[in-house]
């Protein structure tokens, strides 16, 4: 390609071409339309990215991704500091946090107990939250990993780490979506659902 | 159930086909590589979401077609209890490799259940023309299918056994189906604790999860496996007497790596014990009270043996027990037949499995399954030939291909829809144009 292309062409479409889930193809499309644009569109998005390269760090308290530290969330008076919600990712948080039924704080473990992807126990934040319990004043503990078995093994693992603190530790109810129809549910949804009903 | 009508596009050799089929015995008969196979291939596709011959689905789609988006169409109409069915697999071409996919049953080296290939072919399934999950299509449905590859599974490696009973399994019982997807994670998530122990520190309770999973996953499906070997056992002994010469019986055992032996075997055969989706839920807990003695005293020995091995698992870095690394047995008096049968014995072993599978079928499901007979007759002497026409007679529908048509008495020809069979074309053959 590099000789068809001038240089600094294929070399943005090699870069594009290294993010997840771009192809070659999207790649060369992304590259074409930004050399379309007018220069202050490109200077924004490469500001943009170096921005948050160099801005985003974590919050020393729960580990989310952050500009300030602490982050908004723990920097919060009016959020419920004695409950954390355990998360795998940053992003749920955005998820949790839409709902706007929960007022507490947050705690991100940074992925999932999963030894396929060479993660273990050390790579995920979970020693930081035994201190950040073992510290005292938090009375419940919400585990909100991914209903996978990835997810179940990380709840279980925090589960272990935080027993001898005798902090109250719950999970994230399993079952049924929201307007969805009984007949098109898996039955080991179905069956976490039965499991998990509750007096009406 | 039957299935009343069959449509191809791009499959392999045929660019299109329209074919109605008869509730009774359906005969392909035409020369090799003319696309008999293809259309057994079709049918097996929909019952599994596999081919049995390949793992690679590239190959089912026929590449030659011009212009267009390239993609292979199988489809069916299925007469089955409640009420008939439209079943629908496409494989289209994908830019991406798809990520694996659930109820995944094709063939896979030694030592797994259930993985998918790498593939640039997206599958996808439509049941009454709504898409659907692949693991759905399980059941809607059930074949069973013989060839003369089959008698690997009485010769052959242990692999082969498993992922035969995983596809028996799979098609009759979703509880099965969805705990050996699971199991399949779960092993490869434990094997690579395993392999990472090796390189750096593992406290010892980072097992505990995987360790209970595996056991929980695992004794499901061994349980599930022994029923199914129970009544196999059953049926096989009242077929193979009628099969075999030699007078004596056949009988498959189970070989375990959880030791079974002095086990209360009533208490595994009682309905109980295992009733899927009652009793227990697919990660074995109890949903209706605790769950039964049988579960339990497996569970325990499981989890006592995978204590016993825990040292030599640590060192080979992959997990010893489990229904991943059992096997079964098949015996025609005391002698094993895959160390000490004949070639000739091993296929009538085979055979009497598949038929036995029949029963089995519809003892679970209560509707008969159709019967696919791949190029069997040739591979067979004359008296297993007779007794398999006989056999054939009494099944709802089968299909079946042939090269030669003078190996089929003449009342079982007269019963049946001859088709001829030519570069991907089908047509209904008259007697006259058959000798």
């Amino acid at each position: 390609m590099s000789q068809i292309l001038a240089e600094p062409i294929a070399r943005l479409i090699e870069e594009f071409g290294k993010l997840p889930g771009v192809g070659p193809k999207t790649a060369q499309r992304l590259t074409f339309y930004l050399l379309r644009r007018p220069a202050e569109e490109a200077h924004a998005l490469a500001q943009a990215i170096v921005d948050v390269k160099e801005q985003i760090i974590f919050c020393h308290v729960c580990f989310n991704l952050s500009a300030t530290d602490p982050c908004q969330f723990c920097a919060d008076t009016n959020r419920d500091h004695t409950r954390i919600c355990v998360v795998e990712e940053p992003l749920d948080i955005l998820a949790l946090d839409r709902t706007g039924s929960y007022k507490g704080v947050y705690h991100v473990l940074h992925g999932s107990f999963s030894p396929m992807e060479g993660v273990l126990e050390d790579d995920l934040k979970i020693r930081e939250l035994a201190e950040r319990v073992g510290q005292g004043g938090v009375q419940e503990v919400i585990l909100a990993t991914n209903a996978t078995v990835e997810g179940e093994a990380t709840a279980n693992l925090v589960k272990m780490r935080l027993q001898d603190s005798g902090v109250h530790v719950t999970r994230l109810a399993q079952g049924l979506p929201i307007g969805s129809d009984l007949e098109y549910a898996d039955d080991y949804t179905l069956s976490r659902a039965l499991e998990g009903r509750r007096d009406y | 159930m039957y299935c009343r009508h069959l449509t191809l596009t791009n499959f392999r050799n045929y660019v299109r086909l329209d074919l109605a089929l008869s509730p009774h015995l359906s005969i392909f008969w035409g020369d090799n590589g003319q696309g008999k196979s293809n259309l057994i291939e079709a049918l097996y596709v929909l019952a599994t979401t596999r081919s049995y011959r390949t793992a690679a689905e590239r190959e089912m789609v026929n590449w030659h077609v011009a212009g267009g988006p390239v993609f292979a169409r199988v489809a069916a109409e299925v007469d089955r209890l409640p009420s008939p069915t439209k079943l629908e697999v496409i494989l289209a071409e994908s830019p991406l490799a798809p990520a694996p996919a659930a109820g995944d049953l094709s063939p896979r080296p030694p030592g797994g259940l259930l993985q998918t290939p790498a593939t640039s072919v997206r599958r996808r399934v439509r049941i009454n023309g709504q898409q659907r999950q692949p693991l759905e299509l399980l059941g809607q449905l059930n074949v069973v299918l013989f060839s003369p590859e089959d008698v690997e599974l009485i010769a052959g490696p242990a692999a082969l056994r498993r992922r035969y009973l995983d596809i028996t399994l799979c098609q009759i019982d979703h509880v099965y189906s969805r705990t050996a997807r699971r199991y399949e994670r779960v092993l490869q998530q434990r094997n690579a604790l395993l392999r990472e122990g090796r390189e750096r520190a593992v406290r010892p309770d980072q097992f505990e999860y995987w360790d209970v999973q595996l056991v929980e996953l695992g004794t499901t499906m061994i349980m599930a496996r022994l029923r199914a070997m129970h009544r196999l056992n059953e049926a096989m002994a009242e077929i193979y007497p009628r099969l075999a010469s030699d007078g004596g019986d056949l009988r498959a055992e189970y070989r375990c790596t959880v030791p079974l032996e002095g086990r209360p075997s009533e208490a595994l055969w009682d309905p109980e014990a295992y009733r899927p989706s009652q009793r227990t839920t697919v990660d074995g807990t109890a949903l209706q009270g605790p769950p039964g003695a049988a579960v339990v005293e497996l569970r325990e020995r499981f989890t006592a043996q995978l204590a016993a091995g825990r040292a030599r698992e640590r060192q080979q870095a992959v997990t010893l027990v489990g229904p991943h690394r059992d096997d079964a047995g098949f015996f025609a008096g005391n002698v094993d037949l895959r160390v000490y049968g004949s070639r000739g014995q091993q296929r009538a072993a085979a055979l009497c499995l598949k038929l036995a599978e029949v029963e089995l079928m519809q003892r679970s499901t209560t509707e008969r399954p159709v019967l696919l007979l791949d190029d069997v007759m040739s591979e067979l002497d004359p008296r297993r030939r007779r007794f398999l026409q006989e056999v054939v007679l009494e099944q709802q529908q089968v299909l079946l291909t042939a090269t030669d048509l003078t190996f089929f008495a003449e009342d079982f020809l007269g019963r049946a829809d001859v088709y001829g069979v030519e570069a991907g074309a089908v047509t209904r053959d008259g007697l006259g144009v058959r000798r």
